[in-house]
């Protein structure tokens, strides 16, 4: 009782609190020995390893300097960007829906970059990623193709332009394409017409003598083209070439219809690759058309061989044409006097890099812009000093438009696309619907935007819609009519 | 319809797989035989190739002007 009234006035602890603080210090003590123990092993085992990191390859990009502090701890800094093996590269070739069926692994390709025009490099298909990406429209699949590269010219994050070898063939025959689009020459175009007058007067003996119906019979007028046939004589003569071609006009095939119309159809083998374009159909509609006489059949070839011919005379004539534009204080030269001369029936091709003037130019010759100084003929009319609208119809009626970026209207039909033109047009043309591949908005028909703008540029709703169909339809996707 | 006399093209290719620009001028080279006049304006010297006449400009200058007069293709 009085010992405990002492401690108490000497402040003292309980004894259970000075058991508590000495068991800390005892544990204390033996974390220390612990940690004691952990550095000693730490030690033994530095002296006994050695860490390495190894790294092979060319560094392509340092990011740190010698000396600086690397903050490890937010995230994992980048030290070294390292190129493990620059002889064997790899390029990620973006490959559209439309091609990356003909692509497979190990196929060899063809590339070239633009540091190294004139060479070409090769490589071949290592994988084709299935994950796919979509950029305007078009669905693209990465595929690597593996490279050698070890000359070193290419470099890394090169642009490079990819050719996909789908297939070959050896030892083959080659033969110049334009060959088999041969322009009749005008000794053919005499026996053309010779024939068909010949036709015509066969025609009008079997009529006279009253040889009709439906008898198998050798024609008795084509001993050049021999063929025998059990149709009416007279549907007979309503197939010759001179007709067919015209049916193929009058209908506006323009030759993406098959090559179906027969050989025995030709006259002296020469007229097969053009006669032959007009579809089944339009075949049928031709064999109902009522006789004609010599002198009309004979007037009709002479009318298509004039259609076939290309026309006479300039469609451009430009004389020292110079185009300055004014850019605040500067002036910029876009053409510095350009004499240019391109006869009817023409194909030209305008080269040059950027900045050469040539987008100038075609905006001249599409009458969108008015040159600084020279003169301008189109189709013989004189361009300069033409109002607006004369203009317009001028655009409207001689010319056709393809621009680069296609300039198709928005929240329009492929059709409606087409068909604008001739709305616009003071001529009292109107469109026919008898497009079969119309629907898609805009530019989101399948095979790009170049279709339905060559379309339009032609305002040929009822021809050019005919085109081969492609594997699939990415109108079916848009929003249809 | 509209039957132009000139069909003029600015980079008709631009943005157009090599597939899709092979027919885009097969139907240039189609037309052409129709009588209507091609005027294409390119940078690629593929697409040049299917003209039968190439003019080559220069900083607004036309430094080359060459026609092909072979039946056969170019190159």
């Amino acid at each position: 009782m009085s010992a405990t009234s002492r401690c108490s006035n000497a402040r003292c602890s309980p004894k259970s609190t000075f058991n508590t603080a000495e068991y800390a210090y005892d544990v204390a003590l033996a974390n220390l020995k612990s940690a004691q123990v952990t550095l000693e092993m730490r030690t033994a085992e530095s002296r006994l390893h050695q860490y390495l990191r190894p790294i092979d390859g060319v560094v392509v990009e340092r990011d740190v300097d010698v000396g600086r502090t690397v903050a490890a701890s937010l995230s994992a800094p980048q030290l070294f960007l390292i190129a493990n093996d620059l002889s064997q590269m790899q390029i990620l070739a973006s490959v559209d829906e439309s091609d990356i069926g003909a692509i497979h692994e190990g196929q060899s390709a063809r590339f070239t970059v633009q540091a190294y025009p004139n060479e070409t490099f090769t490589g071949s298909v290592k994988q084709v990623r299935l994950q796919s990406k979509t950029t305007e429209n078009v669905v693209n699949y990465t595929v690597v193709v593996s490279v050698s590269n070890a000359s070193g010219k290419l470099l890394p994050g090169m642009t490079a332009t990819i050719d996909f070898l789908t297939g070959s063939a050896k030892d083959v025959l080659l033969g110049a394409q334009r060959r088999t689009a041969l322009r009749p020459t005008e000794e053919m175009r005499e026996q053309m017409r010779k024939s068909a007058a010949r036709d015509g007067e066969i025609r009008r003996r079997n009529r006279e003598s009253g040889e009709r119906g439906s008898k198998r019979r050798r024609c008795g007028s084509t001993r050049s083209c021999g063929r025998s046939s059990t149709q009416p004589n007279d549907a007979l003569v309503s197939r010759r070439p001179g007709q067919a071609c015209c049916r193929a006009r009058s209908n506006r095939a323009y030759g993406w219809a098959t090559h179906r119309s027969e050989k025995r159809e030709s006259q002296g083998g020469y007229a097969d690759h053009h006669w032959g374009d007009a579809d089944v159909t339009h075949h049928r509609s031709i064999e109902s058309l009522p006789a004609a006489t010599a002198a009309d059949v004979t007037a009709t070839a002479g009318r298509l061989l004039k259609v076939r011919e290309p026309m006479a005379g300039e469609v451009i004539r430009v004389e020292g044409v110079t185009k300055v534009y004014r850019m605040g204080q500067n002036e910029v030269h876009a053409l510095r006097g350009i004499d240019l001369k391109v006869e009817s029936g023409e194909m030209l091709a305008v080269m040059g890099a950027s900045g050469s003037g040539k987008s100038t130019l075609m905006n001249l010759l599409g009458c969108l812009d008015a040159p600084t100084s020279g003169e301008y003929f189109l189709d013989g009319v004189r361009v300069n000093g033409l109002g607006s609208n004369t203009l317009a119809d001028l655009r409207n009626q001689k010319l056709g438009f393809i621009f680069q970026g296609f300039n198709l209207l928005a929240r329009t039909t492929a059709l409606e696309n087409v068909e604008l033109p001739l709305l616009y047009d003071r001529t009292g043309r109107r469109p026919r619907y008898t497009c079969t591949r119309g629907g898609g908005v805009g530019a989101s028909r399948s095979g790009g935007t170049g279709r339905p703008s060559a379309e339009r540029a032609l305002g040929r709703s009822a021809a050019t819609c005919r085109h081969r169909p492609r594997t699939r339809d990415r109108a079916s996707a848009a929003p249809g009519r | 319809m509209t039957e132009p006399a000139l069909l003029l093209a600015d980079e008709p290719t631009g943005n157009l797989d090599s597939r899709t620009s092979i027919e885009i001028m097969a139907l240039f080279q189609e037309l052409n035989d129709q009588g209507i006049t091609v005027l294409v304006v390119t940078h690629e010297p593929d697409v040049a190739r299917y003209a039968r006449r190439v003019v080559e400009m220069r900083d607004g200058h036309i430094v080359r002007d060459a026609r092909d007069s072979r039946p056969g293709p170019r190159n």
